[in-house]
């Protein structure tokens, strides 16, 4: 800056040497009065416009120093405050970290409380609660464990639903052991829950009399999924579990107790599941179960069990909300026992289909809460068994208060073959936790 | 054949052509989905969403781990979902 405004004057006093009057003067002759003060006049006024260009330029020259100065100013806040922000979340995440089991532990769970009335039995209100206690040990073990207790038979009965330690082996394989939900049958993985099954009560094949499966199975599994990237699909995977159990033990009716946990007929079961899933929210499925139980006559007899199932869950705006559709069919077939009241074609098959629709997408509060059941389930038993071939047709009509927390309504047409029919009215409301 | 596994075979079928009809969508199926879409679609399957601020980072660390191995969710899918809940909390 300075350089400049010396190179003004230095252009302004050679203005000055050019003007003849000066030029004068300096060349030693003798001036007038007259031309002496013209003389101050114009050095005078040279030292005005000097002043004033020198203002000028210190502010054309501060100018664009001051902006420069600002943009850095700005920047340099810009990351500090970049810096406190990311301190703070580390600060944040620290918190969290220190609390005892925090990072690793989450309770989590359901509970319900119902009531049902009955053809055939007592009206009555029940309850449950099933808390579910969640440890990941670390990135590849993982502990999980479900505690049940539920009202039943004028006690309250306490169980271990499941409890099973996991290991992570790779992204496509997972090996646990443990008590585990039965992996053959996808309502029981995976629909079972009080909160997510969208009826009071479960199907015939999976909580009636004979049920097919057992809910759960104690022994070790292997498990996983595989991206069907891999092999060159565009998207969807093959998920699947295969497990070795203790199985069940054969009763003097040709059902099956499935709380075999300390397997007294030395047979183990083989079963699994494999699920292709195409799309998110579309699954079909198989399933097996096959191994052996021993009759009262200490025979061997084999049992095999075949699962279908399929699942399409979709919320789409031309029907306004979501619709979820569910089929499953199951076929039990034990070999033939001679032992007393065992005598028979021990094969029993049973399922259901199920449809329901909230619709979801409407803009009307209450409306989009409420969504529609409707279920057909039939169980066919083995002739000449002490059982009944069962065919229930079930309406039920939901309200959730909020994404885990349903009431439930429902009736049920029950026809039985042979025995009294056993309609009933059922109410429930659930949560998840 | 009773008629009730005929009436399965019909859901069955009722299943796999509303499965068809879905696989036009070629938008849904064939874009990168996020997190937040895997989170929807998959979770969906089978319950309704909890929010996503119900749990902190840590216990969706958990809570989706638990979700990977009972439904066989993919590890990338996996990532993902936790990645959203993680950043929709």
């Amino acid at each position: 800056m300075k350089p400049a405004i010396s190179g003004l004057g230095a252009i302004l006093l050679a203005a000055l040497a050019c003007n003849p009057t000066v030029g004068v003067a300096e060349a030693g002759q003798y001036v007038s009065k007259e031309e002496y003060d013209k003389l101050k006049q114009d050095f005078e006024r040279m030292k005005v416009m000097m002043k004033l260009m020198e203002k000028r330029l210190l502010k054309q020259s501060a100018a664009p120093a001051n902006t420069s100065s600002n943009s850095e100013e700005i920047a340099e806040i810009k990351e500090e405050l970049q810096q406190v922000k990311q301190e703070a979340k580390q600060a944040k995440e620290k918190a969290k970290s220190v609390i005892p089991g925090f990072r690793k532990f989450l309770l989590t769970g359901y509970a319900f409380a119902g009531y049902s009335d009955s053809e055939q039995s007592n009206s009555s209100f029940n309850a449950g609660f099933f808390p579910i206690f969640l440890w990941r040990i670390n990135d590849d073990i993982f502990f999980e464990a479900e505690a049940e207790f539920e009202l039943e038979d004028g006690e309250t009965n306490v169980a271990l639903e499941f409890a099973q330690i996991s290991y992570l082996l790779n992204d496509y394989v997972t090996l646990s052991a443990g008590k585990f939900m039965n992996p053959a049958n996808y309502f029981i993985e995976r629909l079972e829950p009080a909160w997510i099954n969208k009826l009071p009560d479960q199907p015939l094949s999976i909580d009636g009399a004979n049920r097919i499966q057992a809910k759960t199975q104690l022994g070790a599994q292997v498990r996983g999924a595989i991206p069907l990237d891999t092999v060159g699909l565009s998207s969807g995977r093959l998920g699947y579990a295969f497990f070795a159990s203790n199985g069940s033990e054969l009763k003097n009716d040709g059902s099956l107790n499935h709380k075999n946990f300390s397997d007294i007929d030395n047979n183990k079961l083989v079963g699994g599941r494999v699920g292709f899933v195409p799309w998110p929210g579309f699954e079909i499925g198989y399933g097996f179960e096959v191994g052996g139980v021993r009759d009262p006559l200490n025979n061997s007899l084999d049992i095999t069990t075949h699962i279908a199932d399929a699942n399409y869950v979709r919320t789409s705006a031309v029907i306004g909300g979501r619709i979820d559709l569910r089929a499953q069919w199951a076929w039990r077939k034990i070999d033939r026992s001679h032992a007393a009241g065992l005598n028979f074609n021990n094969k029993v098959n049973g399922g259901y289909g199920q449809i329901a629709y909230r619709p979801s997408l409407l803009n009307l509060k209450w409306v989009k809460n409420l969504e529609t059941v409707f279920r057909y389930e039939r169980m066919n038993q083995p002739a000449g068994s002490r059982f009944y071939d069962e065919n229930r047709y079930t309406a039920g009509l939901n309200y959730y208060f909020a994404p885990t927390t349903v009431f439930k309504f429902a009736y049920e047409f029950d026809d039985r073959k042979g025995v009294k029919d056993n309609d009933t009215l059922l109410f429930q409301v659930a949560t998840g936790f | 054949m009773t008629n009730q596994p005929r009436i399965f075979v019909l859901m069955a079928t009722l299943l796999l052509a509303g499965g068809a009809a879905a696989q036009t969508d070629k938008s849904s199926h064939t874009q990168e989905r996020n997190g937040a879409q895997l989170w929807s679609q998959n979770c969906g399957a089978c319950h309704n969403l909890r929010s996503p601020a119900g749990y902190s980072d840590a216990q969706w660390d958990v809570a989706v781990q638990h979700m990977r191995l009972r439904a066989n969710l993919t590890a990338k899918d996996t990532k993902a979902i936790v990645e959203f809940l993680k950043s929709a909390n």
